[in-house]
C-alpha cells in the first residue's frame, strides 16, 4: 500500500470491524525500501498491513493515535532501521544504548556483523 | 443457642485464614530437608535419565564423513578435518550447546550424547575431542 | 510537596533481570513511571539471518529459557506454513504435551517468585519443590531439564513410550493435588491477599487500550486466548476452557495463573489418553519457497508472534519475534502510575513488575550485536553495553 493511505487505509478497517489488538509492527530492509508491517489481530483474523518507505526518505504516519497500543513497536522500529514515525508522542530509544551513534542503524542490510574469531588454539 | 461473640467471632475466623498453610509447615518440621547436597554428599542420588544430552562421543569406525553434523551445529563446535581413513568431524566441546542436532541427523548414528554432565574445565584445549 | 525520582534498575537485588525504571514519588507515592529496557539486547534477530533455518532452532530456543518451547513451536511452526506443508498428527499431540508442562513450570515458577516478591518465601520454597516434579518429567521426556531441544522443522525428534506416558500421568496426579492446595492458600491466606487485592490495576478499558496480552489481559477481564481464537498445533481438538477473572488486579492474576496450570495438566492427560500412532516426524528440503509468513503462540506469558521472510536461500532474510513482555510494557507503566483514588505504593514496586510476569531476555533479543558464534545467551551490563557502543563508534 502506499504510504500516503497507509493511515487512513487501517483507521477504515479498525473503525470497521472494531479492532483493538495490534501485536506488533515488523520492518523489513527489503534493499532500496523499508517495508513496514503492522500485524493485527481480530476476533482470531491475523491481518498484516504493508507499506514501504524509501530507505533516503525512511518517513512515515504514525498509528498511536488509532491503536495507541503501537507505541512501543513504533520506537523499536525506529530504534533499529531508522523509520521516523510523524507525530509519535515520545521516539526515544527502546533497545540501542544511549551513546550509540545517532545514524547507525543495526538491523539495516548494509551493517555487517563482524563475528569474533572462535578461540581454537590455547 | 447460639452466642453470639461479636469480636471474638471475628479473630476465630481470621485464623481460620491465618492457619491455611501452618499444618503443612508444622508438619514439616520433622521431615529430612528436601534438598541433595550435591556434589558433597548425595552424588549417588542424582536420577539421570540414561537420554540425557550430556557429553559428545564419537565413534570413528561407523562415520562416514558425509558432513551432516557439520551443516547443521548452530556453534560452530565440528571441524572436518581429514586422517588416515577420511574424512571425519572434530569436536570442540567447550562452544557445545548440547543441542543434539549433531546426533539426530547423523545417518550412521556415530555421535551420541551421553548422561555425562560433569564436563567442567579449567583450560579450552582439553576440551577437543579427535 | 516535590517530587524526586527514585532510579531502580538496572541490577538490583528487587528485580530478577535487568531493566531501568524511574520513578517519580511524592512521599511513598508512586506518581509516574518510566521504563527503559535493552539491558539483555542480545541480537538474535540479525543473527538469525546469517545462519540456516535448521542452525536457527537452538538460538530461538535460547531467547527464553522459560518459554523455550512456545519460541520453538512458533519458529518451526512459522517455517512449515512457508513449506506449505502440514507435519503428523502424533507431532503435534507431542508438541502439545512438552507445550502445557512447559505451562505448568512457568507458572509454578510464577508463583513461587510471586511469593518471593511479597516476602512469603516459605511459598516460594514449597511450590518450587513441587515444581521438581515437572522439571523431572520434561528430563525424562526430552533430555534436559529446561532447554527441550524437542522441535525439528517438520516434526518432534524424540517419541513418547507407553511407561514414559504412565510415568507422567502418575506425576501429574501429584501435581494436581498439590495446585488446588496452592489454589486453597492464594484465596486464603490472609499475606497474599493483603498484599496483592487492589493492586496492580489495570482496567477493562486500559487492558484493550495498551494492547496487554496474556494472563495480564485475562485478568482484566478480557476473553482473549490465542489457543482458542488462532487453534496452532492440536488445540483444535484438545478441550479447554480460557480463564478469565474481572478483578483486574494482581490477586487476579496469580487466581488466572493457579487454574490456568490446573487447565494444562488436565490437557495433558487428554493428549496422551488420545495420542493418535503415526509418524513423529517429515523431512523436509534445506530451502524453503520464497514468501512471507505470521505465526502465533500462547506462551506462558501471553501471546508470543514470529514473522519470516524467506527470498529462497537456505537462510531467512528476515526474521522478527514479538515476545510477550514487550506487549506488557505499555501496561506496566500504566499499572505504575497513580491516578485519582489508586495510590501505588513504593513498596508495591516489586510485586506489580512481579505481576505481568516479566521475562526481560525475551524483550530484549532484537537486532544487531556480535555474537559468539555458538548462539550462547549473553547478558550484558550496562557498562559493557556503553563500552561496546563506543568501541563501534571508533
Amino acid at each position: 500500500m502506499k504510504t500516503e493511505s497507509y493511515k487512513e487505509s487501517i483507521r477504515k478497517v479498525v473503525e470497521k470491524y472494531g479492532i483493538t489488538h495490534i501485536s506488533t509492527i515488523t520492518g523489513t530492509d527489503s534493499g532500496q525500501t523499508i517495508d513496514v508491517m503492522p500485524h493485527l489481530s481480530c476476533a482470531g483474523i491475523k491481518i498484516t498491513f504493508k507499506a514501504a518507505v524509501p530507505k533516503t526518505a525512511a518517513e512515515i504516519d504514525t498509528l498511536t493515535d488509532v491503536l495507541p497500543g503501537a507505541v512501543m513497536y513504533e520506537r523499536e522500529v525506529h530504534d533499529l532501521l531508522g523509520v521516523k514515525f510523524k507525530g509519535h508522542p515520545n521516539l526515544a530509544r527502546l533497545v540501542l544504548s544511549d551513546d550509540w551513534a545517532r545514524d547507525v542503524f543495526p538491523l539495516r542490510k548494509e551493517y555487517k556483523v563482524v563475528r569474533p574469531e572462535p578461540i581454537r588454539k590455547a | 443457642m447460639g452466642v453470639d461473640l461479636g469480636p471474638t467471632q471475628e479473630i476465630w475466623e481470621k485464623e481460620e485464614r491465618i492457619v491455611a498453610m501452618q499444618r503443612e509447615l508444622l508438619r514439616h518440621i520433622f521431615k529430612k530437608a528436601v534438598t541433595l547436597r550435591y556434589p558433597f554428599k548425595d552424588k549417588e542420588k542424582v536420577h539421570i535419565p540414561s537420554d540425557f544430552r550430556g557429553k559428545i562421543v564419537f565413534y570413528r569406525d561407523r562415520c562416514i564423513g558425509c558432513s551432516m553434523c557439520f551443516r547443521v551445529c548452530p556453534a560452530e563446535v565440528i571441524e572436518m578435518i581429514n586422517d588416515e581413513k577420511g574424512k571425519r568431524p572434530m569436536f570442540y566441546l567447550d562452544r557445545c550447546t548440547h543441542c543434539a542436532q549433531c546426533e539426530d541427523v547423523c545417518p550412521t548414528k556415530s555421535i551420541e550424547l551421553t548422561p555425562q554432565y560433569e564436563s567442567a574445565g579449567t583450560d579450552r584445549t582439553q576440551m577437543i575431542l579427535k | 510537596m516535590p517530587e524526586f525520582s527514585v532510579i531502580i534498575g538496572p541490577q538490583h537485588p528487587a528485580l530478577k533481570e535487568p531493566e531501568s525504571f524511574t520513578f517519580w514519588v511524592d512521599g511513598e507515592d508512586v506518581v509516574r513511571a518510566e521504563v527503559r529496557i535493552g539491558y539483555a539486547h542480545r541480537g538474535i534477530e540479525k543473527a538469525a539471518e546469517s545462519r540456516t533455518y535448521i542452525q536457527n532452532i537452538p538460538l530461538i530456543e535460547r531467547i527464553c529459557g522459560i518459554c523455550n518451547v512456545a519460541h520453538t513451536i512458533c519458529y518451526t511452526q512459522n517455517v512449515e506454513y512457508l513449506y506449505g506443508r502440514e507435519i503428523p498428527r502424533r507431532a503435534e499431540f507431542i508438541r502439545t504435551i512438552i507445550e502445557e508442562m512447559n505451562r505448568i513450570h512457568s507458572h509454578l515458577l510464577w508463583i513461587g517468585i510471586a511469593g518471593h516478591e511479597i516476602g512469603f518465601d516459605t511459598l516460594l520454597m514449597y511450590v518450587w519443590r513441587d515444581r521438581e516434579v515437572v522439571m523431572d518429567l520434561i528430563e525424562e521426556m526430552t533430555g534436559n531439564r529446561v532447554s527441550t531441544a524437542l522441535m525439528t522443522i517438520g516434526g518432534v525428534t524424540r517419541d513418547i513410550t507407553p511407561e514414559l506416558a504412565t510415568r507422567i500421568r502418575r506425576g501429574l496426579d501429584t501435581l494436581e493435588e498439590r495446585t488446588k492446595y496452592y489454589e486453597k492458600i492464594a484465596a486464603n491466606e490472609s499475606t497474599v491477599l493483603a498484599r496483592t487485592k487492589e493492586i496492580g490495576i489495570l482496567t477493562r478499558e486500559e487492558a484493550l487500550k495498551h494492547c496487554a496480552v496474556g494472563p495480564t489481559l485475562r485478568a482484566s477481564g478480557i476473553k482473549s486466548d490465542v489457543r482458542a481464537e488462532d487453534p496452532y498445533a492440536a488445540h483444535d481438538e484438545v478441550p479447554f476452557e480460557v480463564i478469565t477473572t474481572d478483578t483486574c488486579d494482581l490477586f487476579g492474576r496469580v487466581v488466572v495463573r493457579v487454574y490456568e496450570t490446573i487447565e494444562a495438566i488436565r490437557q495433558v492427560h487428554y493428549c496422551l489418553d488420545n495420542l493418535p500412532t503415526g509418524p513423529i516426524r517429515i523431512r523436509l528440503p534445506n530451502t524453503p519457497p520464497r514468501g512471507e509468513s505470521v505465526s502465533r503462540v500462547e506462551a506462558p506469558r501471553g501471546e508470543d508472534i514470529h514473522y519470516v521472510r524467506s527470498d529462497g536461500t537456505d537462510k531467512p532474510a528476515r526474521y522478527k519475534v514479538r515476545a510477550p513482555t514487550l506487549g506488557n510494557l505499555a501496561s506496566l507503566v500504566e499499572m505504575l502510575t497513580s491516578k485519582g483514588d489508586y495510590k501505588v505504593c513504593v513498596a508495591d514496586i516489586p510485586i506489580i513488575l512481579a505481576g505481568i510476569d516479566p521475562c526481560m531476555c525475551c524483550m530484549d533479543r532484537t537486532s544487531r550485536f556480535i555474537e559468539p558464534s555458538s548462539g550462547r545467551e549473553w547478558v550484558w551490563t550496562w557498562d559493557q553495553l556503553k563500552k561496546y557502543g563506543r568501541r563501534r563508534k571508533e
